[in-house]
C-alpha cells in the first residue's frame, strides 16, 4: 500500500491526485478549525470542489459536473442565502463541547480510520481494464432510464419531496407571524 | 492510472472520518450540516473510484454517485429549512439549543 502511495509522486497524474487531494483533506480540516462563517463555507466550497476534480481526474466527466454544479454549487449558494437570513438575528456565539466529548469523539473517529486503512491496506485489489466507454453521457443516461429508471424515479421523487417541504417550513413560519 | 484507487479510498475514508469527528463535536449547525454532507462525499468517492478503478470497471457506481449527489443536495434544502424554520423560533444556530422536543 505504501509503495502505491509512494509510486503516486512519479507521474504527472498521480501528482495531481495528490495536489487536490491535500486541497480536499486541507478544507475539510480547515473547516472544522476555523470559527468564521465566511471561512468555513469558503473550506467546505474547497473540499467539494477538489472532489469535482479528482472525478474529472479519475475519467468520469459526468460525475465531476454533477459535483460541480449540484455537489458544489446548490449546496454553497443554499448554505450561503441560509446564512444571510440567520445573520441578523444572530444571538450569540457556540461554546466549545467539553474535553472528554471532543476527546471521545476524536478517538472513535482516529480508530474507525486506522481500521480502515487497515482493511484497505490488507485489501489485494485486482487491476481492471481500463475502457473508454465507462462513464460517457450516452452509457449512464442509458442505464439511467432503462435498468435504474426505478432509482431515477425515486431520487426525483425525492428531490421534489424536498423542494416542497423546504417551501412548505419556510411558508408556514412566515403565516404564523 | 489504476495505481489511483488505494489512495482514493484513503482519501474517502479520511473524509468520511473527518466528517464524523464534525458531526458529533461541532455545536454550529451549519458546519454539523456541511459535516455530514463531507461524510457523504467520502462514501460517493468510493463509488466513482470503484466505477474507475476497480476489478470490473462499470458505470454502474458512476450512475449511483449521481443519484447519491442528487440525495446529499436534497438533505441540505431540507437540513437548511429546518435550521431556517428552528431559527426563526429560536434565535440561535448552537444544535445543543435546538431541544424544544424534550418539553
Amino acid at each position: 500500500m505504501w509503495t502505491s502511495l509512494a509510486d503516486l509522486t512519479k507521474e504527472p497524474e498521480g501528482l495531481l491526485f495528490l495536489l487536490l487531494a491535500i486541497l480536499a483533506a486541507g478544507g475539510g480540516l480547515s473547516l472544522l478549525r476555523s470559527e468564521k462563517t465566511s471561512r468555513q463555507l469558503t473550506s467546505a466550497g474547497v473540499v467539494f470542489l477538489s472532489l469535482a476534480g479528482i472525478y474529472l481526474l479519475l475519467q468520469a466527466p459526468v460525475a465531476a459536473a454533477f459535483q460541480f454544479f449540484w455537489g458544489t454549487g446548490a449546496v454553497m449558494a443554499l448554505t450561503w442565502i441560509a446564512l444571510t437570513f440567520m445573520k441578523h438575528t444572530q444571538a450569540k456565539k457556540s461554546a466549545a463541547p467539553a474535553l472528554i466529548h471532543r476527546l471521545l469523539a476524536a478517538a472513535g473517529a482516529l480508530f474507525l480510520f486506522g481500521f480502515l486503512v487497515l482493511v484497505i491496506g490488507k485489501t489485494p485489489f485486482a487491476k481492471g481494464s481500463e475502457s473508454a466507454d465507462v462513464g460517457t453521457w450516452r452509457e449512464l443516461l442509458g442505464l439511467l432510464f432503462h435498468p435504474y429508471a426505478w432509482a431515477f424515479g425515486l431520487a426525483a421523487l425525492l428531490l421534489a419531496i424536498a423542494m416542497v417541504a423546504a417551501v412548505i417550513l419556510i411558508r408556514r413560519e412566515e403565516g404564523g407571524e | 492510472m489504476n495505481e489511483l484507487l488505494v489512495p482514493c479510498l484513503m482519501l474517502g475514508a479520511f473524509l468520511f472520518c473527518l466528517g464524523l469527528y464534525g458531526a458529533l463535536t461541532r455545536r454550529k449547525a451549519t458546519v454539523v450540516l456541511l459535516s455530514l454532507l463531507m461524510m457523504l462525499n467520502g462514501a460517493i468517492l468510493n463509488l466513482v473510484g470503484f466505477s474507475r478503478l476497480g476489478p470490473t470497471p462499470s458505470s454502474s457506481g458512476q450512475v449511483f454517485s449521481l443519484l447519491a449527489i442528487l440525495v446529499a443536495t436534497a438533505t441540505a434544502v431540507v437540513g437548511l429549512s429546518l435550521l431556517l424554520a428552528l431559527f426563526r423560533n429560536k434565535p440561535t444556530d448552537d444544535v445543543q439549543d435546538m431541544d424544544e422536543l424534550k418539553d
